[in-house]
């Protein structure tokens, strides 16, 4: 799904509600998938 | 995903190091790291006065929280620079207080504007970058701040993205005298200068940013500074992150081995002379030191424009 998005798992932290997951999980119905990016700049 | 090292749910997989781990091992392991990489390179000892530059952010805070994790006297310093657009500097300052505060941590705060009369954007008005002078404002603060406190060391969250990014430019550039200074730790090359380190160099953005969600600290993760928008480190992290998605492990691999082989840039460095500001009295390279310059030139337009 990150592929398809364009984003790499280098680049983000996911979160399921309070979970944070890693790039296997399987969301399921009613999942709210929070991408939470990691690089900063400046 | 399951952790190695217990067979609990993994929250990260770390694969350049092939390891998926749970909070806890998670949380064990990114100390044993910071640890690792204060021992490595001499950054600090048992018994230094610590102050931690802190923006607000994922990394200085998490930084900050190893610090204290580890057992080091740390104290942070919070730089108002500021920055009004999106709240930037009130939300970031607020986050830092609120971590102090909830450790019982000392937060020293140095509000640019209201010692010097000027806050960043307003200082950046001629040739220079907004983030040019920014770093001029945050080095000259940093360590006036930590040598009127007495500390021995200054501290960054500068992570391994940061350090890999900053290499992957200056070797572009072939910038040898950059090459040369860059490393997780600089020398004071004066009496009034503390040394800086980089306690986080061996771990990712995405180790700190999950370091820092696990030990549920409240940094500012929804807002990027407004200036930092098209920033050429952003280029380099993606163009790096690209790489490490099809070779794990290479941005740590490229950051180590150059700190490995980095004396062959040690003649490309200058010798600094000893010279002191004449207007603030800290080290400059020339009569007056780039941060007074910057007052100076802006106090010259203010008056300009009264006129």
């Amino acid at each position: 799904m990150l592929a398809m998005l364009g984003v790499s798992r280098e680049s983000v932290v996911a979160r399921v509600g309070n979970r944070l997951v890693t790039e296997d999980y399987r969301l399921r119905d009613g999942d709210v998938l929070e991408l939470i990016h990691a690089i900063s700049g400046g | 995903m399951r952790c190695t090292k217990c067979g609990r749910r993994a929250v990260i997989n770390l694969r350049a190091h092939r390891l998926a781990l749970c909070e806890r091992h998670f949380v064990e392991r990114f100390l044993e790291v910071v640890e690792r990489a204060i021992r490595r390179y001499s950054l600090m000892s048992r018994s230094s006065r610590v102050l931690v530059a802190v923006s607000g952010g994922k990394d200085s805070l998490a930084l900050w929280d190893a610090l204290t994790e580890l057992g080091y006297r740390a104290d942070g310093l919070y730089i108002d620079l500021g920055i009004r657009r999106q709240n930037y500097s009130r939300i970031s300052k607020e986050k830092a207080e609120a971590f102090a505060e909830q450790r019982g941590l000392r937060l020293r705060v140095f509000n640019l504007k209201e010692e010097h009369g000027f806050a960043v954007p307003e200082l950046r008005r001629g040739s220079r970058e907004v983030c040019s002078v920014c770093g001029i404002v945050k080095r000259h603060v940093m360590n006036r701040v930590a040598l009127e406190g007495s500390y021995h060391v200054l501290a960054t969250g500068h992570n391994l993205d940061d350090e890999a990014s900053v290499l992957l430019s200056n070797l572009l550039r072939w910038n040898l005298e950059l090459l040369a200074r860059q490393g997780p730790r600089a020398e004071a090359w004066h009496p009034k200068l503390l040394p800086k380190v980089k306690p986080l160099c061996l771990l990712t953005e995405k180790e700190t940013a999950t370091y820092a969600l696990v030990r549920g600290i409240d940094y500012v993760y929804e807002l990027e500074c407004p200036f930092s928008a098209g920033a050429t480190s952003i280029a380099m992290k993606e163009a790096l992150n690209r790489i490490e998605e099809h070779s794990p492990g290479t941005k740590l691999y490229f950051y180590t081995q150059f700190l490995r082989h980095r004396s062959a840039f040690a003649g490309e460095r200058p010798s600094a002379e000893a010279v002191e500001c004449k207007s603030c009295g800290l080290p400059a390279s020339g009569e007056v030191c780039s941060f007074c310059r910057l007052l100076l030139k802006s106090r010259l337009r203010g008056e300009k424009g009264d006129n």
